[in-house]
């Protein structure tokens, strides 16, 4: 691509930077800006300044957060006694949009995979550690990624925390909800089978 | 048409009507239909004779049996190629088509896409017997282990994904061994999860592998006497680590070694299969002829235990090996693949006079000439 301005070729490299961003994307991005008025782009700058400048990682789970401590550790109404731990910001992200999880979590920032170079000291596992020992967590919820990587977390976790009474939990794996048996794979469905759950997770029959 | 036997009863026939390359290795178009139990391919050198014979197995296993890179499919200078055949399964026709294109694979049956390669490996099998297969007891173990592997996950499922799983943890686990030796940190938990991880899948591989050989060692003594006329014993033993101590085992107490070596030393991905006759390995002291009868003897063991396992008839592939076998070796070899348990023959020779020859008048054989 030719650009006949320098200062324009700059931003476009800026852009696609970006994940997804192709040079032509980056360059209607670019345009976009250039009809805008300058106090307006002005703004979007200042708040993409701002966000990285200001926002911190929570002290207690590592999620993101505007002080200390995230909205979610601050939240006096939110179950403390109850930690789900979670590889990043994106699976946080994740559970808060169910809405139907009110204790705090915990963002490992990875999972381990010595494949990848990534280990324990990598992960903010001595965070969890001490905050189970101090802060008089019941229960960790594992909501981790049902594959190796992840169940050697699982596994990792659950051997450093052995000898602190905690009752420690995973996610259920198995057929997706309104997922049709003949369409889930056969090692989903032979999992699903070996694991099966009283009917009363489900439904009730008793006192009718 | 021959008559089927009792056998042929239990077993269905599955066959290949006819097939259409597109941009497949050398060719640019092409169809070709093969209607007889037997099909004869003949042609010059270099005239593709193979490559018709490499496109069927693609149908079956949507991989080629002799080139690793699925680019070297492609028609030179072509970025892409399509195979299309029309099968017969359990009665019914069934067209299977695979199309590749920049990298991409496709699978198609009666023109519907498959989800998953693996929900089509096991509906059609074929065997094939080419020159280069004496490799299988030349060369070292590895290919040996493939070949175990890809008869084995033909048949049970379970093996199959036990085998993908244990390999996965088996590079995390040489990933941590390595990462050790740069920045030793004295935590083994990782290591005790992927312990756990490769002793459950590879004891129930061992179990397999074990039951496997017990049941196909009588196959291939047969079918060598019956090649060679000879009455030498044949031996099959299976060497694995694991006889000696469980893989639970070898993985703690060979930490050590596996620590300054970088890598998992034991295990079943180090388990060989040693060929013997009359009490003497097949590699180093057995004739040329010996040699040729035992492969075609593990080949034709193969076709059998495949059709027992999966209740019908492989497609057996023959590539150019008349120019190999002497007459009473070849002779044997035709009565052994015209009788009951086998089916549909696809083969292919420079000469057509010498195959018509060595099957007889009478026998119903179509021939493609290229």
């Amino acid at each position: 691509m030719v650009f006949s301005s320098k200062l324009i070729e700059d931003a476009v490299q800026e852009f696609s930077r970006l994940p997804g961003i192709g040079k032509k994307t980056a360059l209607r991005m670019v345009l976009q800006l250039l009809k805008m008025e300058k106090g307006d782009v002005d703004g979007f700058t200042n708040a993409l300044s701002k966000m990285r400048h200001e926002v911190q990682f929570c002290a207690d789970c590592h999620n993101v957060s505007d002080g200390l401590v995230c909205a979610i550790c601050g939240n006096r109404a939110r179950n403390n006694s109850q930690v789900c731990v979670v590889e990043n910001i994106r699976d946080v992200i994740a559970i808060e949009s169910t809405q139907q999880y009110n204790g705090l979590y915990h963002v490992l920032g990875g999972i381990l995979s010595p494949l990848d170079g990534i280990g324990p000291e990598q992960l903010n596992i001595t965070t969890l550690h001490k905050r189970v020992k101090d802060k008089g967590v019941e229960e960790l919820i594992m909501a981790l990624s049902p594959t190796i990587e992840g169940d050697t977390t699982v596994y990792y976790i659950a051997r450093q925390l052995q000898g602190i009474t905690l009752r420690i939990t995973t996610i259920a794996r198995g057929i997706s909800f309104g997922g049709e048996l003949e369409y889930a794979d056969e090692m989903t469905l032979a999992k699903s089978i070996a694991k099966r759950l009283p009917i009363e997770n489900y439904v009730s029959v008793n006192g009718k | 048409m021959r008559k089927y036997k009792n056998f042929r009863s239990f077993f269905r026939l599955n066959t290949i009507k006819n097939i259409t390359l597109v941009q497949f290795r050398n060719y640019s178009s092409g169809t070709f239909s093969f209607t007889a139990p037997v099909t004869c391919i003949t042609g010059p050198n270099g005239s593709g004779k193979t490559n018709l014979l490499d496109a069927v197995y693609y149908l079956c296993y949507s991989k080629s049996y002799f080139s690793a890179y699925q680019q070297n499919s492609v028609q030179m200078g072509m970025d892409g190629f399509r195979v299309e055949g029309l099968f017969t399964h359990e009665g019914r026709d069934e067209l299977i088509s695979c199309k590749w294109k920049q990298g991409k694979k496709e699978l198609f049956t009666n023109g519907t896409l498959y989800e998953k390669f693996t929900d089509h490996i096991g509906k059609y099998a074929a065997v094939i017997i080419a020159p280069d297969d004496m490799e299988l007891i030349n060369e070292g173990s590895e290919l040996r282990r493939k070949w175990v592997d890809s008869i084995l996950s033909q048949t049970d499922r379970e093996y199959l994904e036990r085998l993908m799983h244990y390999q996965r943890v088996l590079l995390q686990r040489n990933a941590w061994l390595k990462l050790q030796s740069i920045n030793p940190s004295g935590d083994y938990t990782e290591l005790e999860y992927y312990n756990a991880q490769l002793a459950g899948d590879g004891t129930y591989i061992y179990e397999q592998r074990s039951i496997f050989i017990a049941r196909f060692l009588p196959l291939l003594s047969d079918f060598y006497h019956q090649l060679s006329g000879g009455k030498e014993v044949i031996a099959v033993t299976y060497e694995t680590d694991m006889a000696k101590k469980p893989m639970a085992q070898w993985l703690e107490e060979n930490l050590q070694h596996d620590l300054r070596l970088q890598r998992t030393l034991r295990g079943i991905h180090k388990d060989d299969w040693d060929f013997e006759l009359n009490e003497s390995s097949l590699k180093s002291f057995a004739s040329q002829g010996q040699k040729k009868s035992f492969l075609f003897a593990l080949k034709l063991a193969q076709y059998t235990y495949l059709s027992i396992e999966q209740k019908h008839l492989p497609i057996l592939l023959l590539d150019d090996i008349f120019e190999k076998l002497d007459q009473q070796r070849m002779e044997a070899l035709l009565r052994i693949i015209r009788g009951t348990g086998f089916g549909q023959v696809l083969l292919t020779d420079t000469h057509a006079e010498r195959v018509r020859a060595a099957f007889g008048e009478q026998e119903e054989i179509e021939f493609i000439r290229l």
